[in-house]
């Protein structure tokens, strides 16, 4: 016998979807992951009802962690609105009941989110959970997991190094855009999840956890709160983030609500002309909001 | 409770899946008497598919596979991935001991080792001898006659008392005869269980015939077709293809006494490959063994002659992707390849504006230079 | 059939946001009073966490037989256990699994009871640093053998391969993964 449903509850699921099993799995998991900052926890991985490549790893993680008093808030590429966060955002409603979902970054407890950091700086009391395809970022130098392991465990990162080398040699910077290799607690190596370069500094001496899961590659990590993390460079190639400078070198501003210091999707319009817009739609809405009240358009 | 509101991306969903259930029931626009699929007539015509759905699904509910091919509109990768997401949500109650397949109820069996063996070789159901030819008279093919076929059919078989209920396998004879490595002794070690360990290689045989067995066809066929090939040397003899009913026994909860619960179906195939040389005893052949539920011998040939490429693999180092077992069990699961092809389709506008910075930069410094 | 909170899924799932928060934030006192009533929070612990997959040494004798086939864990030996619990008064040598470099995981996690998170008599006064911890923390505790410092020293001096620890007192827990650095304050008198 061990943890049972509430047997007044009948639902055609478990809370929480996963069976308390599975749950403890990636309870034990995870708690490991953060004792190992950055190292790549194998775990057995459930199959979910949406597709690998679709955030299993993070759902998982997400459906172990949330409680009756959960506030959740799921986004894609920045914004809570993408089919992929709606798909998953409907489906912990369907089977977390009783849950709030928000789009609020600050009201959140747990923020589950493909590709993004939001821009709002994340507390002591929020849990960040990133969904990740690739977790190995010795996978361009290595394809062999086993051999993968023992570089990490000596962190021998000499051959990835040597890869960022030969971009610059070849292009006059480094050329990984997202996904950039970032050390933590100075050991361990991480893929940091197809985030920008433009969130990979708020993984250093975060308030609040972050935690990577993997379905399909059946991996979790962790970079735990105020923990040293720092993208691979070299002294005379220091890490950058993305430029959004105009041809004049003005910094743009996102069109709809002026900000200049968030990270910016660039659309083509039937003109042709290019406008820019924050990523993330609740920073954007908040900072519009802002604007409107303080009367400034 | 609150919910975020519905907007934009809420509705395309919405808008797909009502399209999809068009599609699926669009029958009736075209045949007003059109009735919805039965799930019976797909497991019973259609049974070769829900075979399967039901081993990549990795769960033996021939019930629920038919369910998923008809809900998936005939999709077998995401009928198979519905089977397994629900196989997901169950409970785990106990586990079996090891099930012994020379107790199956044979419905096919055959060696291509030897011409005969004790038994006797049993065609069974197979389209191997089958002229592939379009059967033009099943377009119109009419109720009457479909009622009538299967009673005729067992009013003239004849079943004897002659005809065995089980039969031994080929292999025990060749063990014999010294022919085959002894089975070892240890009869206790416990199967190694992919759904609640991670594979970390290398890993145990018991570890790839599980991954195998629940593998995609096409990829275990792809795979193993390269071996045969030249991409490697397992140079495969049939030594026994079985199919049928093995007995699933279950221990009595208060006595233990192992009780008959069900059967389900299986195919089992064992290959003999190359001999080689043992180490202080005589030299044998190497034997490749794979097993799946429901009646899929591609699945079970290619599985078993990919076991002995990745034992051989294990032993001697891969020379060859068949080989790799790394390269095998991470590329053969149908759920996880076929989710990954299909992510590509997800938004990736934030990674792709990253790569764009990257580019102008790049293309910016070749300017410069 | 009443359940014992310890065996409820919600129940559980909150003791393991403690725990979660505890190993992210090293050197926090969790109290588990709330959630569980009069049970020991070693047991609050082990219920949350265990299964039939986990390999458990009891080194105090502490656990009954009840105890064992409710959490379903396997009786193993120190050297094979994922989970050890041992008594936090007396030190006994160990040699628990530290893990490989290729699976630093498997290193195991040490459960030490304890009196409590307070200063009083026999306490002893830490600071701690590292990850999750934001520059220095100190933390108080009654009824730790100093000597279990000493082996997890040792235990964790080849970085990743190291023991977790998390100190049970009977209604709070402290987590003390092996990446915190951990001065003992001695006392001015």
């Amino acid at each position: 016998m061990n943890a049972q449903l509430n047997p007044a509850v009948k639902t055609a699921y478990n809370f929480g979807f996963l069976d308390e099993y599975a749950k403890k799995e990636i309870r034990r998991v995870t708690l490991k992951a953060i004792c190992i900052p950055g190292y790549q926890v194998p775990y057995a991985s459930r199959e979910m009802p949406m597709g690998r490549g679709f955030g299993t790893g993070g759902l998982q993680l997400s459906l172990a962690l949330i409680g009756q008093q959960e506030q959740v808030k799921v986004i894609d590429q920045g914004s809570d609105d993408s089919v992929n966060a709606v798909n998953l955002r409907q489906f912990i409603e369907m089977t977390c009941p009783g849950i709030d979902t928000t789009t609020r970054t600050q009201d959140a407890t747990l923020i589950q989110s493909r590709h993004r950091i939001p821009e709002q700086p994340l507390t002591e009391q929020q849990i960040l959970v990133l969904q990740v395809p690739y977790p190995d970022p010795l996978v361009i130098v290595e394809p062999s997991e086993d051999k993968r392991k023992v570089m990490h465990g000596e962190a021998d990162y000499s051959r990835l190094l040597v890869k960022l080398y030969e971009d610059i040699v070849q292009f006059n910077e480094i050329t990984i855009s997202h996904r950039y290799p970032t050390k933590i607690n100075q050991h361990y190596v991480i893929d940091p999840s197809p985030i920008p370069r433009w969130d990979v500094p708020k993984l250093h001496q975060s308030k609040a956890l972050i935690l990577f899961g993997a379905g399909r590659e059946k991996k979790i990590y962790a970079v735990p709160p105020f923990t040293h993390a720092e993208p691979l460079a070299f002294e005379d190639q220091p890490f950058r983030v993305e430029n959004f400078d105009d041809a004049s070198g003005q910094r743009r501003a996102c069109v709809r609500c002026g900000c200049q210091d968030s990270f910016l999707d660039e659309f083509t319009q039937e003109t042709g002309q290019k406008i820019y817009q924050c990523s993330d739609s609740d920073w954007c809405e908040q900072q519009l909001a802002r604007r409107s009240e303080s009367g400034n358009s | 409770m609150s919910y975020v509101p519905i907007k934009g991306g809420g509705q395309a969903i919405a808008g797909a899946a009502a399209v999809t259930e068009f599609l699926r029931t669009e029958q009736a626009l075209h045949q007003p008497n059109a009735q919805a699929l039965d799930l019976q007539t797909i497991q019973f015509q259609l049974r070769h598919l829900v075979d399967r759905v039901i081993s990549e699904g990795g769960v033996y509910h021939p019930e629920l596979a038919a369910l998923s091919i008809k809900q998936s509109l005939g999709d077998t990768l995401e009928a198979a991935f519905s089977l397994r997401a629900w196989r997901s949500t169950r409970p785990r109650l106990c586990a079996t001991p090891a099930l012994d397949t020379s107790k199956m109820r044979v419905i096919r069996r055959i060696s291509a080792a030897f011409k005969d063996i004790p038994g006797g070789q049993m065609l069974g159901a197979t389209p191997d001898y089958a002229l592939r030819l379009l059967r033009m008279e099943l377009i119109n093919e009419s109720d009457a006659t479909f009622q009538h076929y299967a009673k005729e059919w067992l009013k003239q078989s004849n079943p004897t008392a002659t005809t065995p209920m089980s039969f031994p396998k080929v292999i025990s004879a060749l063990r014999a005869d010294g022919l085959l490595p002894a089975l070892e002794a240890d009869r206790t070690a416990q199967a190694f269980d992919i759904t609640r360990e991670p594979l970390i290689f290398p890993v145990s045989r018991s570890a790839t015939l599980a991954t195998m067995a629940r593998a995609e066809t096409g990829s275990l066929l792809a795979l193993a077709y390269s071996n045969m090939r030249g991409y490697g040397d397992v140079h495969p003899t049939v030594a026994e293809l079985r199919v049928g009913y093995v007995p699933i026994m279950l221990p009595h909860a208060v006595t233990g006494e192992l009780i008959e619960a069900g059967e389900v179906l299986v195919t089992e195939c064992e290959v003999i490959a190359m001999y080689e040389a043992q180490s202080d005893a005589k030299p044998v052949f190497t034997l490749g063994y794979g097993a799946c539920l429901g009646h899929n011998e591609v699945k079970a040939i290619s599985m078993a002659i990919l076991d002995r490429a990745l034992q051989k693999g294990k032993k001697d180092g891969p020379t060859n992707p068949s080989e790799d077992a790394e390269f095998v069990l991470l590329h053969i699961d149908g759920v996880d390849s076929m989710g990954f092809a299909s992510h590509y389709k997800m938004p990736h506008y934030v990674t792709f504006q990253s790569d764009l910075d990257r580019l102008r930069t790049a293309q910016q410094q070749e300017a410069c230079t | 059939m009443h359940l014992e909170p310890i065996w409820q899924a919600p129940v559980q799932q909150q003791v393991y946001r403690e725990l979660l928060n505890a190993f992210s934030y090293p050197g926090q006192v969790k109290n588990l009073n709330t959630l569980i009533a009069d049970h020991h929070a070693l047991h609050a612990l082990l219920a949350t966490l265990l299964d039939g997959e986990s390999r458990l040494a009891d080194t105090t004798g502490q656990l009954k037989a009840t105890h064992w086939s409710l959490l379903q864990a396997q009786n193993v030996a120190v050297e094979q256990a994922q989970f050890i619990v041992a008594d936090g008064k007396q030190s006994t040598e160990l040699h628990p699994n530290l893990g490989s470099l290729a699976s630093p995981e498997h290193g195991a996690t040490l459960i030490l009871m304890v009196d409590g998170f307070y200063s009083q008599g026999h306490a002893v006064s830490l600071q701690l640093k590292g990850p999750g911890i934001a520059t220095t923390t100190m933390l108080d505790v009654e009824g730790l053998n100093q000597q279990w410092l000493e082996q997890r020293a040792q235990w964790n001096q080849h970085f990743p391969l190291g023991v977790d620890i998390i100190l049970a007192s009977p209604n709070a827990i402290v987590a003390l993964p092996r990446t915190t650095h951990i001065q003992v304050q001695t006392k001015e008198t």
